[in-house]
């Protein structure tokens, strides 16, 4: 049989369902962050995720486009303050997220 | 832990790691302590004693507001701009009155119920300290908060069988778990600083 006839187990078809923007590491490690607070700021997701600035700000810009978070900027003092803050429909992705997980890793 | 709740907890935790809370607490306690002191040992119905009484609820209150803003300011000036802001969920835990009357309860059974050690100030003052600090410490994953409040309760009840004088025993409770935060905090906060240097520019240039 060829591999078109052998689709994959049926065990496993959860994992290719899983959302893929929400599934890269460092998109999974700003929506884990937002989901526990209310916002948080530029500073703040690119020290806790350890990415450099260029990086984070590629990552934010995808997450805004899917409307998976709300970018705010503002400025705090003389300092500008970009604020990010999950979406509800960041909120539900990353709850229906974590229940195809637990289900794929079986905890 | 998984890392989900491993990066969570982290931050919750970063609310605590820069010490400036318990700074700010350490020093409200130790205030309080030396006020209940002073309401343990001035004379009754001297003007010193009156004093001391009328202080005790105006310093709490006052202490409160004192800390808040202390945090609030503090954070504004010198952490953020160097490791960034979070703002934390306000919407109130709605156990939060169950979180609060579970240690009061515990404390007015033991005063009413026991007759001998555990009917003491210094008992009760260790109690509600330990179960608020480990509380936040096992939330946080923050050990030092843990271990102060094992001190004060550890403290409270060895007060209690040195037979202390009531008002006494619990001052020194609260002066001695006030100075151990002041020191963790102080402790905490120096060591903050000096791991994270104030940016020279902008933190947020390179953000486009």
């Amino acid at each position: 049989m060829t591999e078109k006839e052998h689709p994959i187990n049926e065990s496993w078809a959860g994992l290719a369902s899983v959302d893929k923007l929400i599934h890269e590491p460092a998109r999974l490690a700003v929506i884990t962050i937002l989901d526990s607070v209310e916002s948080a700021d530029f500073l703040y997701l690119q020290k806790a995720t350890g990415l450099t600035k260029g990086n984070l700000s590629i990552h934010l810009q995808k997450l805004e486009e899917a409307k998976l978070i709300e970018i705010q900027k503002t400025f705090q003092g003389k300092y500008p303050r970009t604020l990010c803050k999950l979406t509800l429909k960041g909120k539900q992705g990353f709850k229906i997220y974590k229940k195809q997980m637990k289900g794929i890793l079986g905890k | 832990m998984d890392n989900i709740t491993k990066i969570q907890k982290q931050t919750f935790r970063y609310y605590y790691q820069d010490g400036l809370a318990e700074l700010a607490v350490g020093v409200l306690f130790t205030v309080i302590g030396l006020n209940l002191w002073l309401v343990s040992s001035a004379p009754q119905g001297t003007p010193l004693s009156l004093a001391a009484w009328i202080a005790l609820p105006i310093l709490t209150m006052g202490g409160i507001f004192w800390v808040q803003r202390f945090v609030k300011n503090h954070k504004e000036s010198q952490v953020h701009p160097r490791t960034g802001y979070i703002a934390y969920d306000t919407q109130p835990n709605p156990y939060r009155w169950l979180i609060m009357g579970i240690p009061l309860l515990v404390a007015l059974l033991a005063i009413i119920y026991s007759d001998s050690w555990l009917n003491h100030e210094s008992v009760m003052g260790g109690i509600l300290l330990c179960l608020i600090l480990v509380s936040i410490g096992t939330r946080v994953n923050l050990w030092r908060l843990i271990g102060i409040g094992i001190f004060g309760l550890v403290l409270g009840i060895t007060l209690a069988f040195l037979q202390i004088n009531e008002h006494s025993g619990l001052a020194i409770t609260y002066a001695a778990a006030g100075l151990a935060l002041l020191l963790s905090g102080g402790v905490a906060w120096r060591r903050y600083l000096s791991q994270n240097p104030l940016p020279k520019d902008d933190p947020e240039a390179g953000n486009d």
